[in-house]
């Protein structure tokens, strides 16, 4: 790429440099792009007009993805490649470093990465930090031609808008449903809940029983990781009616709402799986596919998950519901976006123009049906896509109703530039609620706090 | 429990030993090395047999063994999914590089220290200071100085920066060695004419072989381990080592436990080879010191 | 030797001179952009914003959190550092003499040091799980445990849990470093020891252990060092919770500067931690130039 060789000599003495020079001169192993693990269900076909130029034949930029969908980025690219004749490079990290990689890269000038996966609540700071394009001319100009209308609503503008302008494409649309398992429910004479007060009775009638059996009535994700322990406490904050502000955009995260949906998660610990505070997503799906635990709020895809006979023991056995809701005035039942991604664009992408044809490739409508019925990682961000053949044959009809259902209208976490900030006290907070180390009260009143001193900078 | 298993106490010494209780030191030695040993291996083997178990059991049952047969469905996805063989000559560039810069380095520096006092006590507080600094937030100037040589996302930067991590380990380790020298054989080569650098290769470093290889071996495993400073500044199989491979087998919601036991086995296998060649030297050099 | 010659001075200083370069290229001017980074309000994609002086390190002491980290961190280095160096040392013990089935478990030994830590990290969170754990499963079992145990979901258990796995992988770190250090221990005082009629226990109290102590403090301080900078296990088996009862310094540094994106307050808690370090290491080089001057050739 960029090696030097003289700065390298000057910098490594002689024999350094021979030694880089020598392994540099290595067999760059044929593998340079990886192999996608293309499944069954997809037929890759040659494509038809194989005989007219391609526009985009020899060139070639590097997208950015992280590790859960590294398998449909892949797909992605190597369907693009088939169309364009270009070269996409998809460059793979854990989910827990894309952000710092993206700014990392961008700050120090490095500008390898032309697309760039991001993880919606961090946009904000993505865009205040000077990585992302920005797309509202594109997103306008391509607006009647890619059904930009046809994004779940919900989702199309909390991924994508800050301060009124555009800045990604939906990707991955993820939240949370109630999975159950029925012939735990059904033995143990528990129904489906609809409220979280019922939801932790049915956990303690079914883990009172089934305990020394190893059967517990509910799986809770509480490790202390903000997607994971947020999404838990956010699911909720929804059921209770809470906010985390108030229409002036002052912080309310120490309401009544806020702590009884604290008090509630704590209330449901010693019934759950042991030990929540260290059930993230193995712990949760290995207890659920294997038939040990009753209910778990899981993204959409679990319901996939539950009918692999692979992984799973309960094929057939399960269900799936909307989230429970609270108590008190404000109840209801909001699912929230836990999770969910978008693309964007480098600042310092080295072929632009490449970079956006990759963007309004993944954006069409007919691509967003094909990858997501590929296991691939991802879950559609468009109506259409839920109301397509393939994908509701691919998991099941009911279930793609039930994801369509919970997408719309869920409640998204904040997107600002302080949020990364902000949700970092908050997992700290909630954790130590969960470990009984501050009450809920106490752990939200210190939130609360921390957060006017962040914004009030 | 350990110096029980040397010796019997010494109170009890002026008696001579008698015949059962050194069979009970005997018997007690190797029983404790039996329990350290099951405890580094249970492990391992819980590795192996998770690498062989069917996706399910894995979640099902924590027994140390498969009970519903073999499967090596594991192994065959781990190769096919992740690029293995690239990963593990990247980590094996890498680490050959560092090593060899290392101990390039660190020999003659960790000599002169020590027979000239060169930095007086100044330098080895240094280089061991060096060592102090938590990588996290020192890995941030570290990527603009490797971005603006042009040495992000290449094989050779990474080794480098293994050597400046590993430079103290090293440099301490030797110092020790070289101080268990006696000097004098030196002071009879020089008297001799040999120069300096004469000494050191034809001299010392033979001397101590041992330890300069327990040294290589050290620093060859911490690089072929290490996770940070790889993720930080690698992007693509270019230069991208075994352990960021490792953490590719993660799925949308969850590690694919039977696919990373099998991948991490067959990146321990080359490097245990090593290891057990080397070890060779290292008994080879205890012999050589019962000569000496 | 005491002459130094112009000759002599110069092959020196190419003997220490890479040494030196290197350090002061990578190790100085992080520091130095550390330094100057502690001192403004920087995010990670807005380096040196805006100068605030001491602000981050008032802000330090006053975070009970960081405090707290700086606690966790010395429990769990002085702890590991402890168990490892008398384990592994105890070990390359026993197993230092030739034959076969020692130098087989000599290998063996090495094993977890060679593993990959996010394997490492896969493989304990199996081994812990808390439903289908292979703890869990034998202890149960046996009878030592009446119920299931989350061993990684209870703050002081979950300690020690990383601390077990911590053991595991760095003891073989500490062995094969004393079997290098008993290798090259000289013959000649055994011998005299021999002659004079001393028993094994005597001779361990009195030469072995007294010869190693150096290099034993070499090893110890720097697998001290390394558990000060604990990071990849915490961040794969615990992520410093539950509660915030493994969030030892390097990863709350990490969460500061990562996470949140605040490198100036990182940086300035990174400073404050090399200097606690260097304080600790200026000690510990002391006590081990003393045991050199005492016990050394």
């Amino acid at each position: 790429m960029k090696l030097n060789n003289r700065t390298l000599s000057m910098l490594g003495g002689a024999l350094a440099a021979a030694l880089t020079l020598s392994a540099c001169a290595a067999p760059v192993a044929p593998g340079a792009v990886r192999q996608v693990e293309v499944t069954r269900e997809v037929v890759v076909t040659a494509t038809p007009e194989a005989t007219t130029p391609k526009p985009f034949e020899g060139q070639s930029i590097n997208v950015l993805t992280i590790q859960p969908h590294a398998v449909a980025t892949r797909a992605l690219a190597k369907w693009f490649e088939e169309e364009t004749g270009a070269r996409v490079q998809v460059l793979v990290v854990p989910y827990a470093n894309v952000t710092e990689k993206a700014i990392l890269d961008v700050t120090s000038g490095a500008g390898e990465y032309d697309v760039i996966e991001i993880w919606y609540p961090m946009l904000g700071k993505l865009v205040e930090s000077g990585v992302l394009e920005d797309l509202t001319q594109w997103w306008e100009e391509n607006k009647e031609a890619l059904q930009f209308d046809d994004f779940v609503p919900s989702i199309a503008d909390p991924y994508t808008l800050i301060d009124g302008k555009r800045w990604a494409l939906p990707y991955d649309g993820d939240t949370h449903l109630l999975f159950y398992n029925r012939e735990l429910l059904d033995k143990y004479g528990v129904k489906p809940p609809t409220t979280w007060a019922e939801y932790r009775e049915a956990c303690k009638t079914i883990t009172e029983q089934g305990k020394s059996e190893g059967i517990y009535g509910c799986a809770i994700m509480g490790a202390k990781v903000p997607i994971i322990l947020l999404s838990t406490f956010i699911n909720r904050l929804q059921g209770y009616g809470a906010s985390f502000f108030d229409a002036d955009g002052k912080p309310t995260i120490n309401s009544p709402e806020a702590v009884a949906a604290l008090q509630e998660l704590v209330d449901q610990l010693p019934y759950a799986l042991p030990d929540p505070k260290a059930v993230a997503f193995d712990e949760a799906l290995g207890g659920f596919t294997t038939g040990k635990v009753g209910m778990v709020e899981f993204w959409t895809d679990l319901g996939q998950m539950s009918d692999n006979p692979e992984q799973s023991k309960i094929i057939g056995k399960w269900g799936a519901v909307p989230m429970p809701k609270g108590e008190g005035p404000n109840a209801a039942s909001r699912p929230a976006l836990n999770a969910g991604f978008a693309l964007g664009i480098s600042t310092l992408a080295q072929n632009k123009p490449l970079a956006y044809e990759f963007l309004k490739f993944v954006g069409r409508p007919d691509i967003n049906v094909r990858v997501n019925t590929i296991v691939g990682g991802l879950d559609p961000t468009r109506k259409s896509t839920f109301d397509a053949e393939p994908y509701r044959k691919h998991v099941t009809p009911e279930l793609a109703d039930a994801a369509k259902a919970a997408l719309s209208g869920a409640f998204a976490w904040p997107t600002n530039a302080k949020w990364p900030e902000m949700q970092d006290v908050l997992t700290e907070n909630v954790a130590e609620a969960l470990a009984g180390t501050k009450t809920p009260q106490q752990a939200l009143d210190d939130t609360q706090a921390k957060w006017l001193e962040i914004l009030g900078k | 429990m350990t110096e029980q298993a040397i010796s019997p106490p010494l109170r009890q010494r002026p008696a001579k030993p008698l015949h059962p209780m050194r069979t009970a030191m005997h018997l007690l030695r190797w029983a404790t090395v039996a329990l350290l040993l099951a405890f580094t291996l249970i492990p391992l083997i819980f590795m192996v047999t998770t690498s062989l178990k069917s996706p399910i059991e894995i979640r099902v049952s924590g027994s140390l063994f498969p009970s519903e047969g073999i499967f090596l469905v594991n192994w065959e996805r781990a190769f096919r999914n992740v690029p293995l063989p690239r990963y593990l000559w990247n980590s094996l560039v890498v680490g050959v590089m560092s090593t060899t810069m290392t101990l390039l380095v660190a020999v003659p520096a960790s000599y002169a220290i020590v027979r000239f006092r060169a930095g007086g006590r100044w330098l080895p507080s240094w280089i061991l200071g060096t060592y102090v600094a938590p990588p996290i937030v020192i890995s941030v100037p570290v990527f603009m100085l490797m971005r603006s040589v042009g040495l992000v996302d290449q094989p050779f930067g990474l080794a480098l920066l293994h050597m400046v991590a590993n430079l103290p380990v090293a440099t301490w380790m030797l110092m020790d060695f070289i101080r268990s020298l006696p000097v004098e054989v030196e002071e009879a080569a020089q008297m001799d004419g040999a120069s300096y650098w004469g000494v050191l290769l034809r001299i010392v470093v033979p001397l101590i072989l041992p330890g300069l290889i327990a040294t290589a071996i050290i620093c060859l495993i911490l690089s072929w381990n290490e996770f940070l400073f790889a993720l930080i500044l690698t992007y693509s199989l270019r230069s991208q080592t075994f352990p960021i491979g490792i953490s590719e087998f993660q799925g949308e919601h969850g590690l694919q436990f039977g696919e990373i036991s099998a991948a991490a086995l067959t990146g321990i296998v080359p490097v245990y080879v090593l290891a057990m060649f080397f070890q060779r030297y290292l008994i080879h050099g205890l012999t050589r010191g019962s000569v000496k | 030797m005491h002459t130094l010659h112009r000759q002599h001075r110069r092959e020196i200083l190419w003997m220490v001179g890479p040494a030196v370069l290197t350090l002061i290229v990578f190790s100085l001017y992080p520091l130095i952009y550390s330094i100057a980074l502690s001192a403004t309000d920087s995010q990670l994609a807005r380096p040196f914003r805006e100068f605030v002086a001491f602000k981050n390190y008032t802000d330090a002491a006053r975070d009970a959190l960081f405090g707290n980290s700086l606690v966790l961190t010395f429990i769990y280095a002085f702890g590991v550092t402890a168990i490892e160096t008398i384990i592994g040392f105890g070990l390359a013990l026993l197993l230092n003499r030739e034959s076969g089935p020692t130098r087989f478990a000599r290998t063996l030994g090495l094993l977890p040091f060679i593993t990959p830590p996010v394997a490492i990290a896969a493989i304990w969170r199996l081994i812990y799980d808390p439903s289908s754990g292979m703890l869990n499963h034998y202890l149960v079992r046996a009878g030592i445990l009446e119920q299931n145990v989350a061993f990684l979901g209870i703050p002081g258990l979950a300690m020690a849990s990383v601390m077990l796995v911590d053991i595991w992988q760095w003891t073989p770190f500490v062995f094969l470093l004393s079997l290098a250090v008993l290798a090259s221990l000289p013959h000649e005082p055994y011998e005299a020891a021999a002659v004079d009629g001393a028993n094994g226990w005597q001779q361990f109290i009195h030469i072995t252990l007294p010869m190693c102590l150096p290099g034993l403090l070499v090893i110890a301080i720097l697998r001290l060092i390394g558990a000060m900078k604990v990071f990849d296990l915490v961040f794969m088996l615990t992520f410093g919770g539950p509660g915030s009862s493994t969030q030892v310094a390097s990863f709350y540094i990490y969460k500061v500067a990562f996470q949140q994106f605040k490198t100036g307050y990182a940086s300035a808690m990174t400073i404050i931690v090399i200097i606690v370090l260097s304080v600790l290491v200026t000690l510990l080089t002391a006590l081990y130039r003393r045991a050199q001057a005492k016990y050394g050739p």
